[in-house]
């Protein structure tokens, strides 16, 4: 029971109930002391209302009053719960028969006091019962600190564990999220909305269906429904997240159900972990596997783009377009038709026109030689500007997003891959896309050296079987001319010098071209390897065409070709070059015209090839058929001859060798050709870059010429004195 | 090289198609002192211009042939031989530089630089075939 609080602890209160005020008087006097409050009641009306405000240590309850007497009001003190064990005194005269102290006891007294009171009796037995009470009271307040004590012990543990929770909720590296039975979102910890790319307080305004792929969604709803009925504990799967800006997130979902005391289902509690990575890392290497061993298989011819495109789309992006080019530096044009490749077969007529109009847009063309990385452009009026195709075709696709890069091996572009979704791509997503580039980009690579080392052993072989027949042919009237000079048994034939002495000569003769062409091959061979040189001297370009043309006299009448040669009236034209190797280009040019246009005028100019007097100029013109205009980007290559093999003889090394040395000297050599003729134009420095370099201590001035890429020697076999036995 | 007489029967005729002139120049000289009247060709176009004009007695008893000529080609001239009904006996010698992609149905195949005492040797023995 709660004391009153003005009440102080240690009063102890104390009812009397007489209806003689004397009597009260005296008790007064009686009880009147310290710790004792005496509360008065005159009636037992007026001490029952008492009793109710009241909690008494003890009651001294007259027996005979007017009205209610003793009895009846014991008794009806004994029925309220508070005061049933609130010992009560009855007092009464003195020689009360013994009936009236049984009832007294029956209703519940604990003692008698006999009028006149006897102060210490009175006073002794209301101590006693004073003492009882306070011990009660003591006891009754201990309780009460013990479970106030209690109580906020409990409080604290509650705090602490709920803080407990909150912190886990917030922490854990999982994401957690509890969701209504109508599809809301009604709290998520950090590590959930980070997933996707909101803050916590995001998505309590949000939707189940604003977050989880609706096509996941979809299956996922069997599955819910049944985890609010109870029917499951948990439910697993692995499913897209959208994140807020747009791409998707793949989750490992755990969902089970949040139940209230009742044990009813009220929400949904949501685990996901983010698996994009895992997801995407396996899904790249099985990727990347594929379109390797797709382009492992198509190196000997080009590669095999259509079949790539359609591998990679449905794992980036829908669409997938492919575009390569070819040819030379600078005049490149697209290898055919892009690859396009849709993930759905349906929409094989939407690829097919977008091929189409790929195939004939320039500005598609165009973009397939910029390096230019264009990374998740907004599809259509990016597209739209890269492409210059229709944008209604464009919206046909339904992608929103394209990611477009180039294939660049050895600092050249060969083409273009461009890949399409409708939704944006994710990080590992365009490091896939990386990769596949660059993995289609060395393919490429590949093919083209794949390529270019069969042209060259193609070239080798071409070249040593020429070199073969040529070799072979001075080599038989060689052998005639001599086994003319000796009979059966090995002897010389005697007495027939006038037949030996044309004999002899022509033999010399086959030695010389044994010769020149052999110096032709070891020329070859020491450009390939840098090993030309140049011994420059003081030579005039005019006499240098005037010896190698007196040289011509036999081959020129032979042929019917006449020659006519202008100095013009300048004077000499005098430059620091290697005479020798300058007397070859002019044989080199010469001997072709002649070949070339058998019985046709050759006409050859030696002048000033401009006003200010640094270049000298050499112009060759035949008249024979001309050279095709697909051969005149080549005819200054290794082992390219014009005719076919099997018509002109010759090695084809002589306008390779011409042009080698043209470029050691600084100058440079061009060809025009018609129907009606060839010309060549050659243009020498008079002084320049030979002048730079000192002349070395052995007299000649050495220069080395440019090392050539390609087969060398070693390939060639042209060290290998093997190769010619 | 020793200097052996053509047979009885006045001159016989070679159809020499060469296009190195001093292969052609040096093959000449030598059949000509072996007294075989000698027609150089420095083409294949020659060679089969020889073979349309020339009447049945001008016909060549043996025909010399290099493969690899301009304009054209010893393989042309064999195509050509072997369509005609009045050439098909005729012992064609095949001279060539090249070892590979050898003609087959011709009398021999010489690869040069060769024996001329085999070239003489083969002549003789197709001249008397012919004669048969």
């Amino acid at each position: 029971m709660d004391q009153p609080d003005d009440q102080p602890e240690d009063v102890v209160p104390i009812l009397v109930v007489d209806d003689h005020d004397e009597n009260l008087v005296a008790m007064r006097g009686i009880l009147g002391r310290p710790g004792y409050r005496l509360v008065t009641a005159r009636s037992g009306n007026e001490a029952l209302k008492h009793v109710l405000k009241d909690d008494f240590a003890v009651i001294l309850l007259d027996v005979l009053m007017p009205g209610m007497d003793g009895f009846e009001t014991a008794g009806l003190i004994r029925t309220r719960e508070a005061s049933r064990h609130t010992p009560i005194i009855f007092l009464t005269a003195a020689g009360a028969d013994l009936a009236m102290v049984e009832r007294g006891y029956a209703v519940g007294a604990v003692d008698y006091l006999f009028k006149p009171l006897n102060a210490e009796m009175v006073r002794a037995k209301v101590g006693v019962f004073v003492d009882l009470f306070r011990k009660a009271r003591q006891m009754r307040r201990q309780e009460e600190l013990l479970r106030t004590a209690e109580r906020d012990r409990n409080a604290a543990a509650i705090r602490e564990s709920e803080a407990l929770y909150e912190a886990s909720f917030n922490g854990a590296a999982v994401g957690i999220a509890h969701v209504t039975s109508d599809g809301r979102w009604l709290r998520a910890n950090p590590r959930f909305a980070q997933t996707i790319g909101y803050g916590p307080a995001d998505l309590l305004n949000m939707h189940i269906a604003d977050v989880v792929h609706p096509v996941d969604l979809t299956d996922d709803r069997v599955g819910l429904r049944r985890l609010f009925e109870g029917e499951l504990d948990t439910y697993r799967r692995e499913e897209r997240y959208l994140h807020k800006d747009g791409h998707v997130v793949w989750v490992d979902q755990t969902v089970s159900p949040l139940r209230d005391a009742s044990g009813k289902v009220k929400n949904l509690i949501f685990l996901i972990e983010d698996i994009t990575n895992r997801r995407d890392a396996k899904k790249r290497e099985r990727l990347l596997a594929g379109v390797s061993q797709l382009l492992l298989q198509s190196l000997d011819h080009p590669a095999d783009m259509a079949g790539v495109a359609k591998l990679v789309v449905g794992s980036l992006g829908e669409w997938c377009v492919i575009g390569t080019i070819e040819g030379r530096e600078g005049r490149e044009r697209p290898t055919g038709k892009p690859a396009v490749a849709h993930a759905d077969p349906r929409l094989a007529a939407s690829a097919d026109r977008l091929r189409s109009a790929l195939a004939v847009s320039a500005a598609y063309a165009g973009s397939l030689t910029s390096r230019t990385t264009l990374t998740s452009l907004t599809a259509n009026a990016d597209l739209r500007a890269a492409w210059n195709v229709d944008g209604a075709l464009l919206a046909e696709l339904g992608v929103n997003v394209a990611l477009s890069l180039p294939f660049v091996t050895h600092d050249r572009v060969l083409g273009r891959v461009t890949f399409l979704s409708a939704e944006a791509f994710g990080p590992g997503e365009v490091l896939t896309a990386h990769d596949v580039t660059q993995r289609i980009a060395l393919a490429l690579d590949n093919a083209r050296l794949h390529r270019e080392a069969e042209d060259a052993v193609r070239a080798r072989d071409e070249f040593l079987s020429i070199a073969s027949h040529e070799l072979r042919t001075p080599l038989t009237p060689l052998r005639i001319q001599f086994q003319r000079m000796l009979d059966e048994r090995g002897q010389l034939v005697v007495g027939r010098a006038e037949r030996m002495q044309p004999i002899l000569q022509r033999c010399e003769r086959q030695v010389r071209r044994l010769e020149t062409l052999i110096e032709n091959l070891l020329d070859v061979s020491r450009i390939t390897t840098g090993k030309m040189s140049l011994e420059v001297s003081e030579v005039d370009l005019g006499a240098v065409v005037r010896d190698v043309i007196f040289r011509f006299s036999r081959e020129l009448a032979a042929a019917g070709c006449q020659l006519s040669l202008s100095l013009g009236d300048d004077g000499a034209l005098v430059g620091r070059w290697d005479r020798l190797r300058m007397e070859q280009v002019v044989t080199n040019l010469v001997g072709n015209a002649i070949k070339y246009a058998p019985g046709k005028p050759i006409e050859i100019t030696v002048s000033p090839g401009d006003a200010f007097g640094c270049t000298a100029r050499l112009t060759i013109r035949d008249h024979g058929t001309g050279i095709p205009p697909s051969d005149l980007e080549r005819i200054f290559q290794r082992f390219h001859r014009v005719v076919a093999a099997s018509s002109i003889s010759g090695l084809g090394l002589g306008l390779f060798i011409a042009k080698q040395i043209v470029d050691a000297h600084g100058g440079s050599i061009s060809v025009e050709s018609s129907g009606e003729g060839t010309q060549f134009v050659l243009d020498f420095p008079l002084r320049g870059t030979v002048e730079a370099t000192p002349i070395p201590p052995d007299g000649g001035q050495k220069i080395s010429m440019g090392s050539h890429p390609g087969p060398g020697p070693a390939l060639l076999g042209l060290n290998d004195p093997g190769v010619w036995s | 090289m020793g200097v052996s007489e053509q047979g009885s029967g006045g001159c016989k005729t070679v159809l020499l198609a060469e296009d190195d002139q001093d292969i052609r120049d040096v093959v000449q000289e030598v059949l000509e002192e072996r007294g075989y009247d000698v027609i150089p060709a420095r083409t294949g176009r020659q060679a089969l211009d020889f073979l349309a004009t020339a009447d049945v007695d001008a016909r060549p008893d043996v025909v010399i042939l290099d493969l690899m000529m301009p304009i054209v080609t010893g393989w042309q001239v064999l195509e050509e031989i072997r369509q005609r009904p009045d050439l098909e006996n005729i012992p064609v010698i095949i001279l060539t530089a090249v070892s590979q992609d050898m003609p087959t149905g011709v009398t021999a195949v010489l690869r040069k630089p060769f024996n001329i005492d085999e070239l003489l040797a083969l002549i003789r023995d197709g001249v008397g075939v012919t004669r048969s």
